[in-house]
C-alpha cells in the first residue's frame, strides 16, 4: 500500500500537468458531486436557521385590485384559525402616509400580533400592552429613522430622550406618548428589501426586472421595514383598513401554507396578492429534490469516463515501467501483489483528482452565492457528500485500476529483462 | 464516445428548447395590444380604465376591442369543498365573446362565450386538464369560487395551450402563483365568463386591442401611450409581439451561454485525450523512427499520426451519437416532456468541434514525434 503511495505521488509529481490533463473527469466529476449540494444545503440551513434576518419565515398578503372583499382587521385570526399550527404569528397593518410636502414620519396602525409577526425588538422603553392596543391608547412605538426625525426637529440629543414624550401624529387626532423605540434592523438583515435581496448588489436592478416582469416583487408593501414608521394602536383610526397581512411560518411550510392563506382568503370573497420567498420555494421543493438526484447521474458518467481516462494512462505507463515490473517480479513479488499496487495507485491517482476538485466546488460554490443578490442563497461544505464522493471516486478506481494491473501482472519477467 | 453524446444531448436539448418556444410565443397572438393599470399602486390611481377610454385607444390601433375584470378563483368538480378533493387555482376573465377573435384564441374543443352564456364558461387547456384530467371537458360542470361563492358553470369550450413547452417543468400550483394577477393573465391558466357572471361593478382591469390591417403593433403602442399621457393617465399600453420577441432574445441569449456547455465537454474531454495521446505517441517512437528511415517525411507522419486521431475522433462520435439519440428520447418522455430532435446539423456542429479538438490537441506531441531524429532514436537501447 505505502509502495502504491509513494509511486503515485511520484508519478503526479514528476508530470503535474499531464496528471492534471488525465484527471479533468474526475477533477469535474467531484465539482458535479460537490457544487450543487453544497449550495443546496448551505441556503437550506440560512433559510432555516436565518429566517428572521432573511425573510424567508415571512409570508405577505396584499389585496389584489379586482374588486374583491376588502382585507380587515379579522383577517389574521381568520388566518390563524384556518391554518392552525403552521403559522407561527400573524398581524394586519395599516399604512398611512403623511400628507403631501409634509416631512412628518408616516404612521403605521398595528393590532395584537405586529410585535412577534414583525419580529420587533426594542432599544428604548416597552412595547404597549395588549390592553392599550385593544383600547386604542394614545401610545407609539418609533421605528429608528422616525425616531431620529422627531429627535432632530424637536432638537433632541438622542432618540432615548423621546420615551414618555408626546409626538403628533396628524392635525386631526391627539398626541401620542412614545414608550418605545424599535431597534434597527439586525446588521445582517440591513440593505436587503422584504424578500432577502440586497439591494446594493450589482445584480439588484436586474433582478428587480425580472421580480417586476414575473410580478413576484412586492414593491407596494416596501413600507413594511422601511424603518421610517411611527407605530400605533389601529383603534386611534378605526376607520382605517389594513392595507397589509403579515405571517410568520416555518420556511419549509412557507409555500404550501401562502397557497392555504389564499384559499381561505378568497373563500371570504377576498383576492389576494400574496408574496413569499421564491428561493425557499425552490430549496425545499420537488426541483431541488430533482436536481439532487440528477446530479448524482452527471456525477457518475464524469467518474466512468474519467477513470477511463486514468486506466487508459495506467496501462501505458506499466508499459513504461515493465522493466520495473519485471525486476519486483524476481525480487519475488508475486503476481497479485503487483496487480494490487498498480490498482491501488491507480485509485490513488483517481483520489488525487477527487482532493483537486473538492477545492474548485467549493470556489465555484463561493463565486455563485456572491454573484446571486439573494442573501439566502449560501455555501456550506457538505460532509457526507464530501466522503461519498471522495469512497466512489476510490472505488472506481480500484475497478479502472484492473484493466492495468492484469496488464502488469501478465508481463513475463524473463521476456522483459531478456531484450536487452 | 461519452463526451460525444453528452454533448450532442446538450446541444439538441438547447436547440429544441428554442425551437419550441418560438414556435409557441407565435400563437400568443401577435397583433394584440394590452392595456391594464399600473400594478404599482401608487400609481394605481392615477391608470384606471374604462370602457369608453378603451375605445379610444383602439381609434389609434384601428382594429376591434374588448375589455375585461379579473378576479382570482377556486375551480372544483364539486360544490363542497371536501378533504383531499384539490382545488385548481385559476385566473377567471370576465369579457366578451370579442376576446377570442381578438386574441386569435384556437379551440380544441366546443366554442367560445356568446351573448347570453351566463352561466358557462370557456376553460384554458391547462385548467382542463388539471380539472378534468385527460378526458373531454365541453359539457360538464365545474364549480368556481366567485365572490367567496361556489358557482356553477357549464363549460362551453376549451382554448388550445399556446405554451406546449410547460411540458413536465409545469408544477401543479403554476397558477396558483400568489402574485400580481395582469402578469398571470398571460401564463394562460384562465377561465374565460362574460362579465356580468363575475358581478355587476366589478372594475375593468384589462383592455385588449388589435391593430388594423397594415398596422405594426408596436407604432400603435406608441400612439397609445401618447394618448395615455395626454389625459394624465399611468395605464401600461404594450404589444405581444414586442413582449414575445424579447423572451426570444433572452432566451437566445441564454441559449447562447448555455452553449458554453457542450463546448466546455468537449474541450475537456480532448485535454484528457491529449496527455494520453502525448504518452501514447511516444511509446511509438521506434516505429515512427523506423518508418522516417524507410523514407516517410515529416509531413506524412504528422499527417499520419493526426490523421489517426481524427479517425478515432469520428469512430468515437457514431455511438455517442448513439447514446445522445437514447438520452433525448429519455429526457423527452420521462423528464422535459417536449420533442428533442437529434439533428443532423447539430451532430455536423459537434462532430466538426469534436475531430477540430482532437487534431489540435495531437498536434503538438505528432509534431515533436515527427521532428525527432531516427538515428537519435533508434541508437537508443
Amino acid at each position: 500500500m505505502l509502495i502504491a503511495l509513494r509511486e503515485t505521488r511520484r508519478e503526479i509529481l514528476r508530470n503535474p500537468f499531464r496528471s492534471l490533463l488525465v484527471l479533468q473527469g474526475i477533477v469535474w466529476g467531484t465539482v458535479m458531486a460537490i457544487l450543487p449540494p453544497a449550495l443546496l444545503k448551505g441556503s437550506r440551513s440560512a433559510a432555516l436557521e436565518r429566517a428572521a434576518d432573511l425573510g424567508t419565515d415571512r409570508i405577505v398578503i396584499l389585496e389584489a385590485s379586482s374588486g374583491g372583499k376588502p382585507l380587515d382587521w379579522d383577517v389574521p385570526a381568520l388566518l390563524a384559525r384556518a391554518l392552525g399550527d403552521d403559522l407561527r404569528s400573524e398581524a394586519a397593518y395599516a399604512h398611512v402616509p403623511p400628507p403631501k410636502g409634509s416631512d412628518a414620519p408616516p404612521v403605521i396602525l398595528i393590532d395584537l400580533g405586529a410585535q412577534a409577526a414583525g419580529r420587533r425588538e426594542l432599544s428604548e422603553g416597552r412595547w404597549p400592552t395588549d390592553d392599550e392596543i385593544a383600547s386604542g391608547a394614545s401610545v407609539a412605538v418609533l421605528e429608528p429613522k422616525a425616531a431620529e426625525t422627531l429627535c432632530r426637529s424637536l432638537g433632541l440629543e438622542s432618540p432615548a430622550m423621546l420615551v414618555g414624550r408626546e409626538v403628533s401624529i396628524g392635525d386631526d387626532l391627539a398626541p401620542v406618548r412614545v414608550v418605545g423605540l424599535a431597534r434597527h434592523r439586525r446588521e445582517a438583515s440591513m440593505g436587503q428589501d422584504l424578500l432577502g435581496y440586497e439591494k446594493d448588489h450589482p445584480l439588484s436592478d436586474l433582478i428587480d426586472d425580472i421580480q417586476d416582469s414575473l410580478g413576484i416583487r412586492p414593491r407596494q408593501a416596501e413600507w413594511l421595514i422601511a424603518g421610517d414608521a411611527i407605530l400605533v394602536p389601529r383603534r386611534l383610526r378605526p376607520e382605517v383598513l389594513p392595507s397589509l397581512v403579515e405571517l410568520r411560518a416555518d420556511p419549509v411550510e412557507a409555500a404550501m401554507i401562502a397557497r392555504k392563506a389564499r384559499d381561505t382568503l378568497l373563500e371570504r370573497g377576498t383576492d389576494p396578492i400574496i408574496f413569499h420567498n421564491p428561493i425557499v420555494e425552490f430549496l425545499f421543493g420537488e426541483g431541488a429534490g430533482t436536481l439532487e438526484k440528477f446530479h448524482w447521474v452527471i456525477f457518475c458518467g464524469c467518474i466512468l469516463v474519467g477513470s477511463a481516462a486514468v486506466a487508459c494512462l495506467r496501462i501505458l505507463t506499466v508499459l513504461e515501467r515493465r522493466e520495473e515490473i519485471a525486476i519486483r517480479r524476481v525480487e519475488g513479488a508475486t503476481l497479485v501483489g503487483i496487480g494490487a499496487q498498480i490498482a491501488i495507485e491507480t485509485s490513488a491517482f483517481c483520489l488525487a483528482g477527487a482532493l483537486a476538485g473538492l477545492p474548485l466546488a467549493f470556489l465555484l460554490a463561493w463565486i455563485r452565492v456572491e454573484l446571486d443578490p439573494s442573501s439566502t442563497v449560501a455555501w456550506t461544505v457538505p460532509i457526507p457528500e464530501v466522503l461519498i464522493t471522495l469512497a466512489c471516486v476510490v472505488f472506481v478506481g480500484l475497478l479502472g485500476g484492473l484493466l492495468p494491473a492484469l496488464r502488469a501482472a501478465s508481463l513475463e519477467p524473463a521476456e522483459v529483462l531478456g531484450r536487452g | 464516445m461519452a463526451s460525444y453524446g453528452a454533448a450532442s444531448t446538450v446541444l439538441s436539448v438547447i436547440t429544441s428548447f428554442r425551437e419550441r418556444l418560438a414556435a409557441d410565443m407565435r400563437r400568443v397572438g401577435w397583433n394584440v395590444i394590452n392595456v391594464h393599470p399600473d400594478p404599482d399602486p401608487r400609481r394605481f390611481l392615477r391608470s384606471f380604465i374604462t370602457e369608453p377610454l378603451v375605445a379610444d385607444l383602439a381609434s389609434i390601433a384601428g382594429g376591434p376591442h374588448t375589455v375585461a375584470s379579473l378576479e382570482t378563483t377556486l375551480v372544483s368538480l364539486t360544490p363542497e369543498v371536501t378533504e383531499g378533493v384539490p382545488r385548481t387555482a385559476a385566473l377567471a376573465i370576465g369579457t366578451t365573446p370579442s376576446w377570442a377573435p381578438i386574441t386569435e384564441m384556437n379551440l380544441i374543443e366546443g366554442r367560445f362565450l356568446e351573448p347570453g352564456d351566463a352561466a358557462g364558461c370557456v376553460l384554458d387547456q391547462w385548467v382542463a386538464r388539471k380539472v378534468f384530467g385527460p378526458g373531454p371537458a365541453a359539457g360538464r360542470t365545474i364549480y368556481t369560487l366567485i365572490g367567496g361563492k361556489a358557482t356553477p358553470l357549464e363549460v362551453v369550450g376549451v382554448a388550445e395551450d399556446p405554451f406546449r413547452i410547460r411540458g413536465r417543468f409545469d408544477r401543479d400550483e403554476g397558477s396558483g402563483a400568489v402574485r400580481n394577477i395582469v402578469v398571470r393573465l398571460m401564463e394562460y391558466k384562465n377561465i374565460y365568463v362574460l362579465r356580468d357572471t363575475l358581478g355587476a361593478g366589478r372594475p375593468i382591469l384589462f383592455g385588449l386591442l388589435s391593430a388594423a390591417p397594415g398596422v405594426e403593433p408596436a407604432e400603435a403602442v406608441k400612439g397609445i401611450r401618447e394618448r395615455l399621457t395626454e389625459i394624465g393617465s399611468t395605464a401600461r399600453a404594450w404589444d405581444r409581439k414586442g413582449w414575445a420577441q424579447r423572451i426570444l432574445g433572452a432566451t437566445d441569449e441564454v441559449a447562447g451561454i448555455a452553449s458554453f456547455l457542450w463546448v466546455a465537454i468537449l474541450a475537456i474531454t480532448a485535454l484528457m485525450a491529449a496527455a494520453i495521446i502525448a504518452i501514447a505517441v511516444r511509446g511509438r517512437y521506434r516505429e515512427i523512427a523506423i518508418r522516417r528511415v524507410e523514407g516517410g517525411t515529416r509531413a506524412a507522419i504528422l499527417t499520419q499520426l493526426l490523421l489517426e486521431n481524427a479517425i478515432i475522433s469520428v469512430a468515437a462520435a457514431l455511438p455517442g451519437f448513439g447514446l445522445a439519440a437514447l438520452a433525448a428520447r429519455w429526457l423527452e418522455t420521462s423528464v422535459l416532456g417536449w420533442p428533442i430532435p437529434v439533428r443532423a446539423g447539430d451532430l455536423a456542429i459537434i462532430l466538426a468541434s469534436g475531430v477540430a479538438l482532437a487534431i489540435v490537441t495531437t498536434f503538438l506531441p505528432a509534431h515533436r514525434a515527427a521532428s525527432l531524429s531516427p538515428i537519435q532514436v533508434l541508437a537508443r537501447p
